[in-house]
């Protein structure tokens, strides 16, 4: 239990340094870069010295720091007076709840295919489940949204191409797309460690045991080889969750989901650091979370590994 | 996995790297002897790809960025591919980008094996405190997702004062580098530590070599096998990256041919001229498959 946490620990301080080593070390003037060229440079001074900008760069580590643990993520550059975390927040929402949705879809598509595959264990159903998650593999998600878009709402009008309605009830159908995109990148992944955790699975002798014993197929299937694939599952999703968060940023973009991808792209246009760093922080951390939220799930499913 | 295997049973711990002696690599360089179709068929994908970037001039008689045509003409005889919003002849352009997003791609991964394969020596040799910071921050490095890290660097190395970056490509590449490298790092670093345990690199110790030689000729040929093999899925990763990046806006400067960027272009004008945003997304595709099988081909060796 502790050697992971700890782990974590480390990994999550190191992120916090880098966003702000991204902030503070690699940007020049902040004040200029705000208030722009012609701007007096007592202006831009007292800009810097309002924000502690002047002052040596540890002690604004330190102060980083403080913030953060206080929740304090800063002002925004582009919209004076307004919080960063004010903005990031309900980015995070949506950007969370698309990425869960897509994992759960993934899941149940890997789970199902990828023991499906195994079992019939054919070179024809090998070779297609092969050469389809590696053309999902290669195809980038800008293309993939570009293609669900031309496919299925320019071409049919099935479901709306794109926007996010300020009704709750109302937007389902604008995430079925987003969600369908992002699952062409990470089912494949995940098909291919079920069906290889399955095959392994279907050799052991005390799964012809079972079989031996009467029991039927589907509750061998659901009792003895679904629960020993769930591990590496689980593993292996919180591994490709950066993936996953990089790929829902061109989704969210190219659809109009008002998620943290949204939000980075905007403060990239606008030059808003600290809006920049916010996001990448945020989206660090929940990802070092699920790393470790993965490891401590896995040693509760599998007892080998809690020694 | 229950039954032991007598054969496996022995006092020493049992590594998975393969141990490679300097004499054993010259007779592996004979790669192509277990060619597997999966490769021939990447590699001659690569090959393809690579051949219609370089021979752009020969194949399109017109100029990537000339305006030669009406705009948004659909795909005939004379302009293949069609043409884009501003009348510039599709084909020329998806070819042009074509070696822009190739070149991309293999400096960044060529970049990013060179500083994880030493990051990661340096970190597999180093004593257990300074391997644990060395490799928490490769941690802390892989749970920021790439695209966002790559965009701030973008974005922040375009405000910084003198501009570390040059705008474009150089940035790009530059970005996708500093985040990409983890990874390598990881790998090598594991292996090392694995390998800096064998005997025979103690043997070498004992015959007075020196450090360097033994990282470089002893474990170096081992290490460096299962980079390779990440290099042809990190090749795809990086390629579906840069194309990202440029479909954001954040990549390439205008009039630059990138496949991201035309894609771009075509998305406003997807419900009237379609070929736009297919054709680059097409080859990005066909680039990727052709790193992908070869890193799959590579991966599924016994």
């Amino acid at each position: 239990m502790g050697a992971p946490l700890g782990k974590a620990a480390i990994v999550g301080f190191l992120v916090v340094v880098i966003t702000f080593v991204l902030g503070k070390a690699v940007l020049g003037n902040p004040g200029r870069l705000v208030l722009g060229p012609t701007a007096l440079q007592e202006a831009v001074d007292q800009f810097n010295a309002a924000l502690g900008l002047d002052r040596p760069v540890l002690v604004q580590f330190g102060d980083y720091l403080g913030d953060l643990l206080r929740g304090d993520l800063g002002e925004s550059f582009a919209y004076t007076g307004t919080s960063v975390w004010d903005i990031v927040r309900p980015a995070l929402g949506v950007s969370a709840l698309l990425a869960l949705l897509t994992v759960v879809v993934s899941a149940v598509v890997a789970l199902v295919a990828g023991t499906a595959a195994a079992m019939t264990r054919t070179r024809g159903v090998d070779y297609a489940i092969r050469g389809v998650s590696l053309s999902a593999l290669s195809t980038p998600a800008p293309f993939v949204s570009l293609l669900f878009i031309l496919l299925l709402a320019v071409n049919t009008r099935v479901l709306p191409a794109g926007g996010w309605p300020e009704r709750m009830v109302e937007r389902g159908p604008y995430l079925v797309l987003p969600v369908a995109a992002l699952t062409v990148g990470l089912a494949p992944i995940l098909l291919r460690v079920v069906r290889e955790r399955a095959l392994v699975q279907l050799e052991e002798p005390h799964i012809e045991a079972a079989l031996a014993r009467g029991l039927p197929a589907r509750r061998v299937l659901t009792r003895h080889v679904l629960p020993n694939c769930a591990g590496p599952l689980v593993i292996v999703t919180a591994m490709n969750m950066g993936t996953l968060l990089s790929g829902a940023v061109v989704v969210e973009i190219v659809f109009g989901l008002p998620g943290l991808g949204r939000v980075l792209a905007a403060a990239v246009g606008s030059s808003d650091i600290p809006v920049i760093q916010a996001v990448a922080l945020v989206a660090g951390l929940l990802v070092t979370l699920c790393n470790v939220a993965a490891e401590l799930v896995q040693r509760w499913i599998d007892p080998r590994l809690r020694s | 996995m229950t039954d032991v295997d007598l054969r496996n049973l022995s006092l020493e711990p049992r590594a998975s790297v393969p141990e490679r002696t300097p004499g054993q690599r010259r007779r592996n360089k004979r790669w192509w002897r277990g060619l597997a179709l999966e490769r021939s068929v990447g590699v001659a994908v690569l090959v393809a790809t690579a051949a219609a970037a370089i021979l752009v001039p020969i194949i399109s008689r017109h100029d990537p960025n000339a305006l030669v045509a009406v705009p948004m003409e659909p795909p005939s005889p004379l302009h293949p591919f069609g043409t884009d919003e501003l009348g510039r002849d599709l084909m020329a352009r998806v070819f042009t980008a074509l070696r822009v997003d190739l070149g991309i791609t293999l400096a960044t991964v060529g970049l990013c094996l060179l500083v994880g394969v030493v990051y990661g020596t340096v970190a597999g040799l180093s004593p257990a405190w300074l391997r644990q910071i060395m490799q928490r921050f490769v941690d802390a490095l892989m749970a920021i997702p790439y695209l966002i890290l790559v965009l701030a660097i973008v974005a922040i190395a375009r405000t910084a004062e003198f501009g570390f970056l040059p705008a474009g490509i150089g940035a790009m590449v530059l970005a996708l580098a500093i985040t990409g490298w983890a990874n390598y790092a990881r790998i090598t670093a594991a292996q090392v530590q694995i390998l800096s345990q064998r005997e025979s690199v103690a043997a070498a110790q004992l015959l007075g070599y020196s450090r360097v030689r033994i990282v470089v000729r002893h474990m170096l040929p081992s290490v460096i096998g299962p980079s390779l093999a990440l290099a042809g899925s990190h090749a795809v990763l990086v390629a579906a990256a840069a194309a990202s990046l440029s479909f954001l806006g954040a990549g390439v400067v205008p009039p630059t041919a990138e496949l991201g960027a035309i894609m771009h272009g075509g998305t406003p004008l997807l419900a009237t001229a379609w070929w736009i945003s297919v054709f680059p997304g097409i080859a990005i595709v066909v680039m990727g498959l052709g790193f992908s099988l070869i890193a799959d081909s590579r991966s599924n060796r016994p």
